[in-house]
């Protein structure tokens, strides 16, 4: 992990380091922020009511801080951890081990212990930050940055195997992303062939037309990945759900590209089952927007959203025949049925966002998990929603 | 009758519950409770879990840096 101050918080947290360089004791602070699985980035140094600070010893101030760092959590910053000076003495001492050691780590992991040395001298101060890790007092890399974003993806992305159902006009474009992320493998699944009229809103050419879309996006992005990008020509359906579910848990995320209520409900129960993270995407009717969504295991699934009224249209060969003969659709209109490009496009960059910060958060609760895209107002709706109650989906998962 | 206490997180932002019979004492967990108003309750003094507030209460390690 790495401990990266914002420019403000550092210069306040050693001018508070100085003064009381000056007045000859320690100080203490809370430190505030943001923290990915990668990085933790200090926004904000917390010094509220009177902390104890003596020569070589400091205590928080409990009640006036936890008064004063209710605003910040409000606003969606997470406590960090805490820092204190030394007079000299860079890093922690064995006293400061001790405590790093006793903070309980179900309710405060990887807390941080930041010490700042100051030296009487003309030296700079040297700060440090430790953390618990797996038992064991842990040193962090620290850093000044500009702009608190944590950006960095962890390592554990490179484990990733993702399995994706569908290769249409919306999650080629998802996955031509996903696949520029350091996975370690990419499982793309669709029984669907390409038609003509795929080719104004698809990535590929004529030389994918009558060939199996899911074959034609794995050769497409081997070319453009570093991951192992393999094909499954498969139909998900009542009878093909034992192979999707050895599918799915041979993978570690899953991407429901369908489009396909029946599908999608399928696929949102085998990853319930499995306990594995998805996310379904999909455009609403003309294209006039579309919504992202991320199921985590124990959290609510794609039917929980049915009380939403989040009808999406999917644009099979199967419903494009039914709107042309029972509804007389013209092939121009149907174009528009379904979403021009540009359109599918806003929706499928949410998705691979999305995608981006799970690698990057995991399943934080805080964040929201549906994302609703207006293509009208070029706007986007988020929002955290909770299981249902009536789920069955959810009941026999749990 | 049971009492839950519902206690913020300030590690993910969300809420976790401490439950038990209201004269049930805190756990001795190296933490302290603090209440909206400032008001601290450190479960070293055997607080028991009907003295902490219906909401608002916060969690934090009982720390000392040397």
């Amino acid at each position: 992990m790495l401990v990266e101050f914002l420019n403000a918080a550092y210069d306040a947290l050693i001018d508070l380091c100085l003064a009381a360089g000056s007045r000859g004791t320690e100080t203490h602070a809370y430190l505030l922020g943001y923290r990915s699985s990668a990085e933790a980035i200090v926004t904000t140094v917390l010094r509220a009511g009177s902390p104890v600070e003596e020569g070589a010893m400091t205590q928080p101030d409990y009640a006036a801080s936890a008064v004063a760092m209710q605003p910040y959590l409000d606003r969606g910053l997470t406590l960090l951890g805490e820092a204190h000076r030394h007079p000299g003495l860079i890093g922690p001492s064995a006293g400061d081990r001790r405590m790093l050691l006793d903070i309980p780590q179900d309710r405060f992991p990887r807390y941080l212990a930041v010490v700042v040395a100051t030296f009487r001298d003309e030296r700079p101060p040297v700060v440090t930050a430790h953390s618990i890790e797996d038992g064991e007092i842990v040193e962090h890399k620290v850093r000044v940055i500009d702009a608190a974003y944590p950006a960095l993806l962890p390592s554990t992305v490179q484990q990733e195997s993702v399995l994706s159902f569908g290769n249409g006009s919306g999650n080629s474009l998802v996955l031509l992303q996903v696949a520029k992320l350091p996975i370690r493998r990419l499982t793309i699944a669709d029984d669907d062939t390409f038609e003509e009229r795929n080719l104004v809103r698809h990535l590929v050419d004529h030389a994918a037309l009558g060939k199996n879309k899911a074959v034609v996006g794995a050769r497409f992005l081997r070319r453009r990945s570093t991951a192992k990008i393999s094909a499954v020509r498969l139909h998900v359906g009542s009878a093909t759900m034992a192979k999707v579910d050895r599918l799915v848990r041979d993978h570690s995320f899953v991407i429901n590209g369908t489009g396909h209520p029946v599908a999608s409900a399928r696929i949102s129960q085998s990853c319930a089952r499995q306990r594995r993270t998805c996310l379904h995407s999909a455009a609403f009717a003309r294209g006039a927007g579309g919504f992202v969504f991320l199921q985590a295991p124990g959290g609510p699934c794609y039917e929980c959203l049915y009380d939403l009224n989040l009808e999406s249209q999917t644009d099979d060969h199967e419903t494009m025949q039914t709107l042309v003969t029972q509804y007389g659709y013209t092939e121009e209109e149907l174009h528009a049925q379904i979403g021009l490009w540009a359109d599918v496009n806003t929706i499928a960059s949410v998705a691979a966002k999305v995608v981006l910060d799970y690698f990057k958060y995991g399943n934080d609760s805080r964040r929201p998990n549906l994302y609703v895209i207006d293509n009208h107002y070029l706007t986007i709706n988020r929002r955290r929603v909770q299981r249902r109650t009536d789920c069955t989906t959810c009941k026999e998962a749990s | 009758m049971i009492k839950r206490v519902p206690i913020r997180d300030t590690n993910n932002g969300g809420t976790y519950a401490l439950e038990g019979q209201p004269i049930d004492v805190l756990p001795r967990d190296n933490t302290v409770y603090v209440d909206q108003a400032g008001k601290t309750y450190d479960p070293r003094d055997n607080v028991q879990l009907q003295q902490l507030p219906d909401a608002g209460v916060l969690q934090l390690p009982r720390t000392t840096w040397w």
